[in-house]
């Protein structure tokens, strides 16, 4: 299919082909080539994107695999925005609100390794990829295409996506590194599925050279990445070891190149002050996490369907000293969407009459405990899980002494983490659940958990209201006036206090001077990231 | 008569084998709950409930299940990695040598510290030198290894700006550094069995110390080194011959720690990986490597008692 001047010049997304041509280089120092770049390591279940949801495998694809769009990355790149770019689309267009047109780029060529040996990619695998995700048994981000209803290759470069309705996360979820991997057939052909180290074959600016599990994984540079010059990195190295002491010793002496700990750049907050003491050239850079941790209650039965009753449990928490307990460095408010998603979050101090059900007020709270029939206190019990975080049992341990000193007794249930991820994160619990939640890029996972059915849904949310906004914003292409709507969605549910929020902490990620042109930020896009980055030594 | 002897003491292990093959295959069934809906869940092993279950031989009845399950181990078949999806057995074939250069390293070095020091402590009873001795040894039991692998690695990077090499490095790769990198963990590892060794060296020595044909050793006018350590200690060994036996089945369940805070990609870590991802097959496979090694270690253990005391005969 031929796309016409008009049309191109219609796109209603960006304009991608000279950003992408040479994405988030650096204007002012001149880059190196060569060097490599060691970090912690993760040993993935295996490297089929489409057979896990497991964040492991996506980031060790992150170097080897390309997508249709990317997140822009770089140090200009404020942590927490997730801006669109194009990576092996060209450019694309909106036909009409459910029909978008990608021109995929010329001369892309994948990996040169067996069955592809360097073949061109055209829109045929493209086509494959998302056909192979949505058919695919057991793909557990299939949700994320749920609303894609056929993909075409209009010819070899052009491929046409049609949806059953208007979606406006859809490029959001195209670009999210957790899930679109491009797959050639020829290797699911060849080896019957990807999960082998030997089937990772992609276009991305590494190629994967060895994987020894619980070891170390071992990318090179792809000769023929389809951004000439990039990677400047020849070589990128992810060394896994188990043990957080060690990670700290590692990085302290040099032996790696970013922060140890989760998501595999950061360092603790309370290793701070030992590497800043012990490397002191180390570039910090701080921003909000946006792992949420939350009570969810049982709205749909007694005594939580009672919104007194949720806005006492509220109002109970002294979030200021779990806060200062355990996240010493400081800590964001959140909101409905955490606040490190700077894009939709609504800024806390325009969430309006929720708000004030973050503070800690026990007179309040007793008193509408009292309005709610429940003058003498309840018992109720809280099913969570430790995450082996001595933080978690902390803010479990407070909350339930706040809780106590408004009369509601709480039996805590801590269960494994296999039986809590099984029952409570699921919903399935009597009284209230507590935890971390997914850290997702984009607001709707969040606010999926406001909607009736959705698995995500742990508090058992039933607002007819609420799921009309929600479904309303899933549906506004224009994104001022969808994040106006999401805006008036979190004041919404702040009122209706669904979820009892903590605050988040902040990241810190810990980096070698001497890489330039690096910007961290959330999720799971190393390789992207990494891609424009160079030595500096 | 040896032979005689070796016979039954493997007869004896046979039983015991099937025992704590019967524990192992338990393991995954016993857990409470629906181990293959919390597996599936968590970590998405299998398409569906069903698959799961015949992944894990969880669709058959239980007596099946078991002989079935014998009859592959008795094959060398030790199941397959939900995780990875390789066969237990491949996995082992390159983690199993590491753990047993880290066992043979921390061996050694608990038998070179143990012994010696055991040997001056009981030369020198109630002096000085013994009770240094005693103390560090009671300390070094005490200790736990996780705390002193973490100092180890911790504090010099702090202090010194070193710490212990993070990647594994293979024997072909580097020689010397792929024996360097066990000696520190080998050494920690080897502290506590150390002590045992050294306390069980000093008692049973000054028991022979006080022994008629030793002072008829002194009396003749021997020198000490010449009754202590060709006359005593001889005989005051054999019963530390067979607490090495119990020390090794120790430092085998001390790899476990010890591997994950040095990146060493043994066994033992392979087992504390397979526990944290839910892994059974890899659980029961890894547990039945260690029972069959430990009883077949003691089976050596006896034999070689009996060798070295022909008195000996149960």
């Amino acid at each position: 299919m031929d796309l016409s001047r008009r049309q191109v010049l219609a796109m209603s997304g960006l304009t991608l082909a000279g950003a992408a041509l040479a994405p988030g280089v650096a204007r002012a120092a001149t880059p190196k080539r060569g060097g490599q770049f060691r970090f912690r390591g993760y040993t993935p279940p295996h490297f089929d994107p489409h057979l896990t949801a497991s964040y492991t495998t996506m980031l060790n694809l992150s170097f080897s695999q390309s997508r249709l769009l990317k997140h822009k990355a770089g140090p200009g790149v404020k942590p927490g925005t997730f801006e669109y770019e194009g990576d092996l689309a060209e450019f694309f267009n909106h036909q009409d609100d459910t029909t978008y047109v990608f021109r995929l780029r010329r001369g892309v060529r994948w990996h040169p390794k067996p069955p592809v040996n360097g073949r061109e990619l055209t829109a045929e695998d493209v086509k494959y990829t998302l056909d192979r995700f949505l058919t695919i048994k057991g793909n557990a981000n299939r949700h994320m295409m749920k609303s894609l209803s056929k993909v075409e290759a209009i010819d070899k470069y052009t491929v046409k996506f049609a949806l059953s309705e208007p979606n406006a996360w859809f490029l959001d979820f195209l670009s999210d590194p957790m899930a679109l991997s491009i797959v050639a057939q020829d290797a699911v052909e060849k080896f019957g599925d990807l999960k082998k180290p030997e089937a990772v074959i992609g276009t991305g600016p590494w190629m994967l050279e060895s994987h020894q599990s619980k070891v170390r994984t071992v990318w090179v540079r792809h000769p023929d990445y389809f951004v000439k010059g990039l990677p400047y990195i020849d070589r990128v190295e992810g060394i896994d070891f188990a043990d957080p002491a060690a990670r700290l010793a590692a990085f302290i002496t040099g032996q790696i190149d970013a922060g140890p700990e989760f998501p595999g750049m950061m360092i603790r907050q309370h290793d701070f002050d030992v590497v800043k003491a012990k490397r002191p050239q180390t570039r910090f850079v701080r921003f909000p996490s946006n792992v949420m941790g939350h009570v969810g209650m049982r709205a749909d039965k007694p005594p939580f369907n009672d919104i007194r009753v949720r806005k006492a449990m509220s109002l109970a928490i002294d979030r200021k000293a779990i806060s200062a307990a355990t996240a010493p460095l400081g800590v964001v408010k959140n909101t409905p969407v955490p606040t490190a998603l700077t894009a939709w979050a609504i800024p806390f101090d325009k969430l309006g009459e929720g708000a004030k059900y973050h503070e800690h007020d026990p007179k309040e709270a007793r008193r509408l405990l009292k309005a709610a029939g429940h003058g003498n206190g309840f018992a109720t019990s809280l099913d969570y899980a430790t995450y082996q975080s001595q933080e978690i049992i902390d803010a479990v341990q407070m909350m339930v002494k706040f809780w106590k000193d408004v009369g509601v007794e709480v039996k805590v249930n801590e269960k494994p983490y296999p039986a809590y991820f099984a029952t409570a994160y699921q919903g399935k619990y009597e009284g209230m659940m507590f935890g971390p939640q997914f850290p997702a890029l984009d607001p709707y996972n969040f606010l999926a958990q406001y909607l009736p059915g959705e698995p995500k849904n742990q508090s058992h949310v039933n607002d007819p209201a609420l799921t009309d906004m929600i479904l309303n914003a899933g549906r506004t292409l224009d994104e001022k006036k969808r994040r106006q709507q999401i805006w008036e969605i979190q004041k919404h549910i702040a009122k209706q206090v669904y979820y009892l929020r903590l605050d988040s902490g902040f990241y810190y990620a810990a980096l070698d001077p001497a890489l330039q042109n690096f910007g961290p930020n959330l999720g799971y896009d190393y390789g992207g990231r990494l891609m424009t980055a160079w030595w500096n030594k | 008569m040896l032979r005689k002897y070796a016979l039954k003491r493997l007869l004896v292990a046979i039983p015991s084998l099937l025992i704590a093959s019967v524990i192992v295959f338990s393991l995954a069934r016993l857990v409470p709950g629906d181990v293959v809906t919390l597996m599936m869940e968590e970590n998405q092993y299998a398409q569906d409930l069903e698959e799961m279950r015949a992944k894990l031989g969880l669709d058959r009845p239980i007596y099946r299940q078991y002989v079935e399950w014998m009859g592959r181990m008795a094959r060398g078949d030790l199941g397959q990695s939900l995780y990875t999806g390789k066969p237990v057995l491949h996995e082992l074939a390159w983690r199993l040598p590491v753990s047993l250069e880290l066992g043979t390293v921390a061996l050694v070095f608990a038998v070179l510290i143990g012994v010696p020091i055991g040997i001056v402590a009981a030369v020198r009873q109630d002096t000085l030198r013994d009770y240094v001795a005693r103390s560090s040894a009671i300390l070094g039991l005490s200790v736990p290894g996780f705390w002193l692998g973490t100092l180890v690695v911790v504090l010099p990077a702090i202090y010194f700006g070193w710490s212990p090499p993070i990647e594994f490095t293979r024997l072909d790769e580097n020689p010397w550094r792929h024996v360097a990198q066990f000696l520190l963990p080998g050494f920690l590892l080897g502290v506590a069995s150390a002590a045992a060794i050294m306390r069980l060296t000093r008692t049973q020595l000054l028991e022979v110390l006080r022994q008629d044909y030793v002072r008829t050793a002194w009396s003749k006018g021997l020198a000490e080194p010449g009754v202590v350590l060709k006359h005593s200690l001889k005989n005051a060994l054999i019963p530390v011959v067979t607490v090495l036996g119990i020390q090794i089945a120790q430092i085998l369940s001390g790899t476990v720690i010890f591997e994950s805070i040095f990146g060493l990609p043994g066994m033992g870590r392979f087992l504390f990986d397979a526990i944290t991802e839910r892994d059974y097959p890899v659980i029961q496979g890894i547990n039945l490597v260690i029972v069959a090694t430990i009883v077949l270690v003691n089976l050596v253990v006896d034999v070689a008692y009996a060798w070295l005391d022909p008195r000996i005969r149960y």
